[in-house]
């Protein structure tokens, strides 16, 4: 393989190794030549470089795989009561057992998975979609501005929880969307604040006054000089909180905030654990080793992806 | 920094064949590693879809389907009709062996088909341990909010420091199947020939608690008059003495009640944990009245912090003995032990966990839960239990609103109530702890030994899916229906939402009614019910009371308080309104029947069944168990006066042998 | 520095004026008030339970008349310095607050230095020596600390420790400064599982930021100059990494405040979270307003701090 073991050519190189690895352009290359983002060849070598992230990914797919194909992988109904006594323990019938009302575990846990996936991830998306907006927002913009928006994300923070989230359950009767961006905006003003932190640090290094100095207009500045900056913090952070949101939906579930038959993987063992840890342990392990692999999984993942979009190493 | 841009460039280069040169060096010798947890990662994720994909297969898969295979609905097994009187029991609870329990009692044949009553009867305590005096119980409670008895009842931790004209006894002696209320502050109460007018004589010599502005002065007729007349001009609690007219005090140690109708019962009314006596220049100063309790109860109250702990003390002026103990023990001052302290525990984890490192020395498990006993006995093999028979005042039922066309409509009430197997329900979730049926009054108010079995309860009780489904039928709802049920979110996990489930898994099994939960914070379930502002259903509990009118009236007639339906039957109010005015016990049992009868008739409410309620206690403590009505850390809590703790009790906090 | 401290300090009024008025409304939103939560908690079995009597004593209460004029009669108050008497029990609200407050104060502290303790240290090694043994282990510890539900791992201290140990944690009072060995026994634990989850983000965070400082061309200056690595990462490397833990540090005392509601309630802790938590159940309508503007208070200095302490970290930043 030319260039090396890892793959990666240097510019001039281009034309005869476009079909095997990836180049990395210092200078804008020729139209053509490069292969495209998703091209099997680049995320190949990407899974060499990151056999960590890749298997991560890997879990990632097949759990969500098997929570969306639940009605099809599922032997029972996810709310199919007495399909065997309650509270019996794991057996070729019922691989996880069975919980207190007799329903079979493995079947809520793969629709659990569903609500869960789910849920946490659109959570994470439009918290840290937010939080970037403003933090970034607020962290270039300084001044007055950043005063004045600071001090209505601090009223959002000092208000508790707990008091939007009764209202929300009792108005909205654990409507899922409204959960939703309550949680979100739960922790999209600490995410915010540290993006504008590190914004602020960004905004006066040497390399963005220089673009400033150029005339760059602030939106291309931001875009192209400080956002790739932040983006492995910002991996980080929205890996980690991924794998918080669902615990954070199972709290929620603990204090009577969620509503629903439907089950996820937070309240299954919220309920199970204060009662039957002890009695009937499967229905605690079940839903805890579903989070840890899910969580365990988008770590690893941010962690490769951060790496890989480390513009240090890319050189961008 | 500041150099031209072909500087940077260059820079850049550089560092970047640096890093590349980093990694490739780091890449070969982690190569392994790496590989190794690929393998290990990308392995294991394949094992779990070939396992998700050989469960899938090797099933049943669509949800509900009966017939053949694995994918089979479980069939309950419905309790054993019970044999000849002889018969040998059978101990089908799953439960470690009872080493506490007096293997010897004579427990009542009639018991065996109640595995648990039986195996953990409360007769097979022993009664007959030597007493012991002084020690200290803690004991898990509810500490109320404030003391303010004109709003808060709260799980009568006031009844421990107050006392009322009667009280409900648990104590060895009594039959605790039964109802056994006795007289407290009144040694002996007296009626006329048709129950309108009361004359309690009080017991002389009964001090208050040393606490200013009371200072242990002497209770007399005219601290009962005023308390009482309290009651009825200011508390929220005074339905029960609606009918009262006029309350003097001829002199003083008798007090007289004159009713504006006949109350056959009314020394069960003075009973309940609503009218305890207090003295007015307690209540005149209505910041203490609501943080401090003074009474004339077996302990004073020390101190008492809500949602932490309280502290009582025994009351060196309580004249009280024990009169139903053995010839040595008759005269020993009560109560037995210095002082009890009320733990509160804001997660029943830790409540239980406390338990079984033994530093409380009760638990309560409300419904019997066997998997939870299960645990306690593994846990701690010498726990004293004890099952009740039945919990009279705490049914598993709900209520349907009226307003909804569909419930005024008798065939659909008597549809839904036949189209539930309420035998699997009990079987299935409380694994035989329970007894299918149920209703408002407890089984020894009908003149009954034990509950009535399920198919003395009429036609429209029995598990019937043919004719209810002709009943739908006919009411026009062939293809069934969807009715929402109100529960509170925080009632999730327990078994009672578990029969919920299970009342809902039949109900889309049998008739196509598809229930749904509509799970809403405690407070706002309560404020729905009280405004009858829910949809269908509403989750309920019952009444508490010792007598059957208290129990039914508050929930079945139109003007009841907690009637949350809004029921409105003019039969049953006539029966009910009868029942108030009855003029002889023989009537009130005739009339308490009709009531039962015409509730099972109507389907005024879907009552399921009666779980069991369990008490656990540490064995040095004892004198605790409960009865059909409360359990002692509860309703019963004025019973702590006859509860003694041994000298085995660990920290020091046992007794001396009397 | 001086005028930016008097303009935030300024601007802290309004925030809690609005913070306030909007938890009045909020609160009042949800239907239920405190009377029917002392029936509620009577079980509901008021036998002898009269409607009427709770409608006549609900105007008592003071719960009537527009919300503005409410609120202003709760502005008035406080501006007397008159916190109001809960509903519930009738004490004041202040009062009640501080005796619940030494809990999570306490607990937040603590769970606060654990997972600085631990979670930065780790973070740190695991950057330095990335991608070696160490580093994975450290990652692998960092997201199964944050993988795990703290409400979980709480019941299973507690489930376990009576179980295995017959250990039954104290109960009760007892402050650190007169009985510090049986405060730590209560604390230490709620403690240790609140900070698993801050620590395993502080372990990621503070790798990812050493990660990124060590790519710095001074600190290639360092090596190239011959110093010891344990220098470079100490001398020049940390204080710079610490910008967004620190960071993170200051938003995990607001987390911690809130969120440990659900251990306080698991261990049996007496805190300001879970009076929060009960008063709120139960419309304790003077006590939410306290405690809400309390912890707002708290929040909005605790981030004045943290905003100050980057200019004391990092000279780059100005103060406008």
């Amino acid at each position: 393989m030319d260039g090396g073991p890892d793959g990666i050519t240097m510019v001039g190189e281009a034309k005869s190794t476009a079909a095997q690895g990836e180049t990395l352009p210092l200078a804008a290359p020729e139209r053509g030549v490069r292969p495209g983002l998703l091209a099997p060849s680049r995320l190949l070598a990407l899974a060499r470089r990151k056999p960590l992230g890749a298997a991560a990914l890997a879990l990632l797919v097949v759990l969500w795989a098997l929570c969306l194909l639940a009605p099809v992988l599922a032997p029972y109904g996810y709310d199919q009561l007495f399909t065997a006594p309650r509270l019996t323990a794991p057996s070729s019938a019922h691989i996880f057992g069975t919980d207190e009302s007799g329903r079979d575990v493995f079947s809520r846990l793969l629709f659990a998975g569903r609500l869960s996936l789910t849920l946490s991830l659109a959570t994470t998306v439009f918290g840290v979609a937010l939080a970037v907006l403003f933090g970034v927002v607020s962290g270039y913009a300084a001044g007055w501005f950043d005063l004045v928006f600071q001090r209505i994300t601090d009223a959002f923070q000092a208000l508790p929880i707990l008091v939007i989230l009764l209202v929300l359950a009792a108005l909205y009767q654990g409507n899922r969307i409204v959960i939703v961006t309550a949680v979100a905006l739960l922790f999209a003003p600490a995410a915010g604040r540290l993006f504008r932190s590190a914004t602020l640090a960004l905004r006066d290094q040497p390399f963005v006054e220089a673009a400033r100095v150029t005339g760059a207009s602030p939106l291309r500045i931001v875009l192209t000089h400080v956002m790739p900056n932040l983006y492995p913090l910002i991996i980080v952070f929205a890996t980690a909180y991924v794998g918080a949101n669902i615990l954070l939906l199972a709290v929620l579930s603990f204090l009577g905030f969620i509503n629903g038959d439907y089950p996820d993987w937070g309240s299954m063992l919220n309920l199970s654990a204060a009662t039957y840890m002890v009695s009937a342990p499967w229905l605690v392990l079940a839903p805890g080793i579903a989070i840890t692999l899910a969580v365990l999984a988008y770590n690893l993942l941010g962690d490769s992806l951060r790496d890989i979009l480390d513009p240090r190493l890319r050189g961008s | 920094m500041g150099d031209s841009v072909r500087d940077l460039a260059q820079y850049r280069e550089q560092r970047l064949v640096e890093g590349r040169e980093l990694m490739r060096r780091r890449l070969s010798r982690r190569a392994t590693f790496k590989g190794a947890s690929l393998l290990a990662l990308g392995s294991s994720s394949a094992m779990a879809a070939f396992i998700a994909a050989c469960s899938g297969s090797s099933n049943n898969k669509s949800a509900g389907a009966s017939g053949g295979g694995k994918g089979q609905a479980y069939t309950p097994q419905t309790p054993a009709p019970t044999g000849a009187p002889q018969s040998t029991f059978k101990d089908t609870t799953g439960t470690p062996p009872y080493k506490q329990g007096v293997a010897s009692a004579q427990v009542d044949p009639l018991w065996e088909q109640f595995p648990y009553v039986y195996k953990y009867n409360w007769r097979r305590v022993n009664w007959d341990a030597p007493l012991t005096t002084g020690g200290r119980a803690i004991s898990v409670a509810n500490i109320p909010s404030n003391y303010d008895l004109m709003k808060t009842q709260n799980g009568t931790p006031a009844s421990l420091y107050l006392q009322g004209l009667w009280r409900l006894a648990i104590h060895a002696g009594i039959n605790l199947d039964g109802s056994s209320i006795e007289p407290d502050l009144a040694a002996k109460s007296e009626h006329n020939a048709d129950f309108s007018t009361w004359t309690f004589t009080l017991q002389p010599g009964v001090k208050f608690h040393d606490i200013a502005p009371v200072n242990g002065r002497e209770l007399t007729a005219d601290d009962v008059v005023y308390s009482f007349q309290r009651y009825i001009d200011t508390s929220i609690w005074n339905k029960g003495l609606q009918y009262v007219d006029k309350i003097t005090a001829p002199d003083k140690n008798t007090v007289r009640f004159d009713m504006k109708q006949p109350q056959v019962t009314f020394d069960a009314i003075t009973a309940g944990p609503y009218y305890l006596v207090f003295a007015k220049e307690h209540f005149d100063n209505q910041d203490l009245f609501k943080s401090q309790p003074i009474g004339t109860g077996a302990f004073f109250n020390k101190e008492s912090k809500y949602q932490d702990h309280a502290i009582a003390m025994r009351n060196p002026n309580f004249t009280q003995r024990p009169t139903w103990m053995a010839e040595k023990y008759k005269n020993t001052p009560m109560p037995f032990m210095d002082s009890m302290t009320l733990q509160y525990f804001s997660s029943d984890a830790a409540s239980r966990a406390a338990f079984i490192a033994g530093s409380t020395d009760d638990y309560p498990i409300t419904y019997l839960d066997p998997a939870i006993l299960k645990e306690v006995l593994s846990g701690r093999p010498d726990t004293l239990v004890t099952v009740n028979a039945l919990w009279a005042t705490f049914p598993v039922m709900m209520l349907w609103n009226y307003k909804n066309p569909l419930f005024q409509d008798i065939r659909i009430r008597r549809a839904l109530s036949m189209g539930l197997d309420r035998e699997a329900v009990m079987q299935n979730v409380f694994s035989g702890a329970g007894v299918p049926g149920g209703g408002p009054f407890a089984f020894d108010l009908m003149g009954l030994q034990v509950p009535p079995a399920l198919k003395d309860y009429g036609p429209y009780y029995q598990f019937n899916p043919q004719q209810a489904q002709a009943l739908l039928k006919e009411a026009g709802h062939e293809n069934g229906f969807s009715i929402q049920l109100e529960v509170a979110s925080t009632l999730q996990g327990t078994p009672q939402f578990q029969s919920y489930k299970a009342v809902q898994a039949q109900w889309k099994q049998n008739l196509k009614v598809d229930l749904q939960f509509n799970l809403v914070d405690a407070l706002s379930q309560t404020n729905d019910g009280l405004n009858h502002s829910f949809q269908d259903l509403i989750a309920q509990t019952t009444a508490t009371g010792y007598d059957a009118y208290s129990l039914a009236y508050p929930i079945l007639h139109s003007k009841g308080g907690i009637n949350l339906g809004q029921a409105n039957d003019a039969t049953l109010d006539g029966l009910l309104d009868k029942l108030g005015a009855a003029t002889s016990p023989a009537s009130v049992l005739d009339l308490t029947k009709q009531v039962d009868a015409r509730i099972r008739d109507q389907v005024t409410y879907l009552y399921v069944g009666w779980p069991q309620a369990c008490t656990v206690t540490q064995p040095w403590l004892h004198g605790s168990t409960n009865n059909l009505y409360a359990y002692l850390f509860y309703y019963g809590i004025n019973n702590f006066r006859s509860v003694w703790i041994d000298q085995t009790a660990p920290g020091g906090r046992g007794g001396k042998p009397v | 520095m001086r005028n930016y401290i008097v303009r935030r300090l300024l601007l802290m009024l309004p925030t809690l004026v609005a913070v306030a008025f909007l938890s009045f409304i909020l609160l009042r939103l949800v239907p239920g008030d405190t009377l029917t939560a002392q029936i509620q908690s009577s079980g509901l079995s008021g036998a002898q339970y009269s409607p009427e009597r709770l409608q006549s004593l609900k105007k008592q209460l003071g719960i009537d008349g527009s919300i503005p004029s409410q609120f202003g009669r709760w502005v008035n108050h406080l501006a007397h310095g008159d916190f109001q008497r809960s509903f519930l029990t009738n004490k004041d609200t202040l009062q009640q607050f501080r005796e619940r407050m030494n809990v999570t104060i306490e607990l937040g502290l603590l769970a606060v230095c654990f997972s600085v303790l631990i979670g930065i240290p780790i973070g740190a090694f695991s950057g330095v020596f990335q991608d070696t043994a160490l580093d994975y282990v450290g990652r692998v510890l960092a997201i199964l600390a944050l993988a795990v539900p703290n409400f979980w791992l709480a019941l299973l201290i507690i489930v376990f420790a009576s179980r295995w140990f017959g250990y039954a944690f104290p109960r009760g009072s007892h402050p650190f400064f007169s009985e510090p060995l049986t405060n730590l026994q209560q604390f230490v634990a709620p403690a240790l599982v609140i900070a698993a989850a801050s620590a395993g983000l502080l372990m990621r965070l503070t790798r990812t930021a050493i990660l990124d400082v060590l790519r710095q061309d001074y600190i290639r200056t360092a090596r190239a100059k011959g110093l010891a690595l344990r220098r470079i990462v100490l001398v020049h490397s940390l204080k710079n990494a610490l910008i967004p833990v620190i960071t993170v540090i200051g938003t995990q005392l607001a987390v911690v405040i809130t969120g440990s509601v659900v251990v306080e309630q698991i261990f049996n802790l007496r805190g300001a979270g879970q009076l929060t938590l009960t008063s709120i159940l139960q419309r304790d309508y003077p006590q939410v307003q306290t405690n809400v503007l309390i912890f707002a208070v708290v929040l909005v200095i605790g981030n004045l701090l943290t905003d100050l302490t980057y200019g004391v970290v990092d000279p780059r930043i100005r103060f406008a």
